[in-house]
C-alpha cells in the first residue's frame, strides 16, 4: 500500500509542484463505538523533506488539519487534508504522517488527544471508555513515502 | 558561529543575562534535578507572532522562527507547547536540554491551531478548506493514505 502511495505521490507531485502551496492528502477514516463524550474528530497531517521524516520528525515541510463531526459515536468518510507547505515546492517532500484525534467534551471544554494515546492501555492518557473492540483493526497513525 | 547556533544570535543579550543568572544560581544553590534550570528551545514553522509569551508557566523570548526560555526541571509537555503555539504560531520542534516532544506530540500541540481555523460543523469531509483547494485553477498534488480506523466498545442505538 505504501508503495502505491509513494508511486501516486511521485506521479502527482513531480509535474505540478513549482508554485504549489497546498499539498492535499486524502485519508479514509472509519471510526465507531466511540463514547458519547466524543463530539468531533480530526486528522492532522505533516509532511517532511527527509525520507524518514515521518518517524524522525526531521525536515518538517508543512502541516494541515481537518475536523469531522462524530455522530452516534461514529464517522465514516474520506477527508481531504490541505497541507500548507512551509517549503518552496512540494517536489521537495519525501514523507508524510497523518494522525487521528478524538475531541472530547469534558465539562464544556474541548479536549483533544490522539486516538492512540486514548486507547493504548500502556499510555498514561489511556481511558477505559476508549478501549478497542477485541479483534478489531486499529490505525491511529499512517505515514509513508512521497 | 555554526549553523546550529546561528539562531541564537538575536538572543545574545538575553542569553548573556540568563547565563549570568544561571552561573549565580549554580554558585549559590545546591543543584538537584528538580531545581536545576534548563534552557528550552522551540522552532516555529514561521515567524513568531509576538516577541514575548507566557506559556507553560514559563516566560518565552521569541525572535524570528525561534523561541527560548529557561525553566526548572527540564520537562516538556504538550500542554505547554499548546499554550505557546496558540500565541506565537505553529511549532516544529519543542525541546529542553534533556527532553523533547515526539512527532505525534508536536502534531497534538499544533492541533490547537487547527481548532482555531476549523471548518464549520455538520459538514464532515466537506470542510471549507477543501472547497478552497478544489477551487484552485491548477489542481494541487494529492496523495491517498491508508485508512485511519478505530473500533470502540460502545453500542449506540441507530440514529433516528
Amino acid at each position: 500500500m505504501l508503495g502505491a502511495v509513494a508511486l501516486l505521490g511521485a506521479v502527482c507531485v513531480a509535474p505540478a509542484t513549482a508554485r504549489a502551496e497546498i499539498f492535499t492528502i486524502e485519508t479514509p477514516v472509519s471510526v465507531k463505538g466511540l463514547p458519547p463524550e466524543v463530539i468531533d474528530g480530526a486528522v492532522t497531517c505533516a509532511v517532511f523533506t527527509e525520507p524518514d521524516g515521518n518517524s524522525s520528525n526531521l525536515g518538517y515541510g508543512g502541516f494541515g488539519s481537518v475536523q469531522f463531526t462524530v455522530k452516534g459515536g461514529a464517522f465514516l468518510g474520506r477527508l481531504r487534508v490541505p497541507v500548507q507547505l512551509d517549503v518552496a515546492s512540494a517536489s521537495l517532500l519525501r514523507s508524510y504522517r497523518c494522525t487521528l484525534y478524538f475531541i472530547r467534551n469534558v465539562g464544556g471544554e474541548r479536549k483533544s488527544a490522539t486516538a492512540a494515546r486514548l486507547s493504548d492501555p500502556r499510555s498514561p492518557d489511556y481511558r477505559e471508555e476508549f478501549r478497542r473492540a477485541r479483534g478489531s483493526r486499529f490505525a491511529g497513525e499512517v505515514g509513508g513515502s512521497l | 558561529m555554526t549553523a546550529s547556533t546561528r539562531f541564537l544570535e538575536p538572543f545574545r543579550p538575553a542569553l548573556a543575562a540568563a547565563l549570568a543568572t544561571a552561573a549565580l544560581a549554580v554558585a549559590v544553590l545546591p543543584v538537584g534535578a528538580a531545581t536545576q534550570s534548563y534552557s528550552y528551545r522551540v522552532e516555529l514553522a514561521g515567524t513568531a507572532k509576538k516577541r514575548h509569551a507566557h506559556a507553560g508557566n514559563v516566560d518565552w523570548e521569541c525572535r524570528g522562527k525561534y523561541c527560548i526560555a529557561s525553566a526548572r526541571g527540564g520537562n516538556v509537555s504538550v500542554r505547554g507547547c499548546r499554550e505557546l503555539a496558540s500565541q506565537v504560531g505553529r511549532v516544529v520542534s519543542y525541546r529542553s536540554e534533556i527532553k523533547h516532544l515526539g512527532g505525534d506530540q508536536i502534531d497534538e500541540c499544533n492541533a490547537v491551531l487547527a481548532s482555531d481555523t476549523s471548518p464549520p460543523k455538520g459538514a464532515p469531509g466537506k470542510a471549507a478548506g477543501l472547497a478552497a483547494t478544489a477551487a484552485r485553477p491548477d489542481s494541487p498534488p494529492r496523495v491517498t493514505t491508508e485508512e485511519l480506523t478505530f473500533t470502540g466498545v460502545h453500542n449506540w442505538s441507530p440514529v433516528k
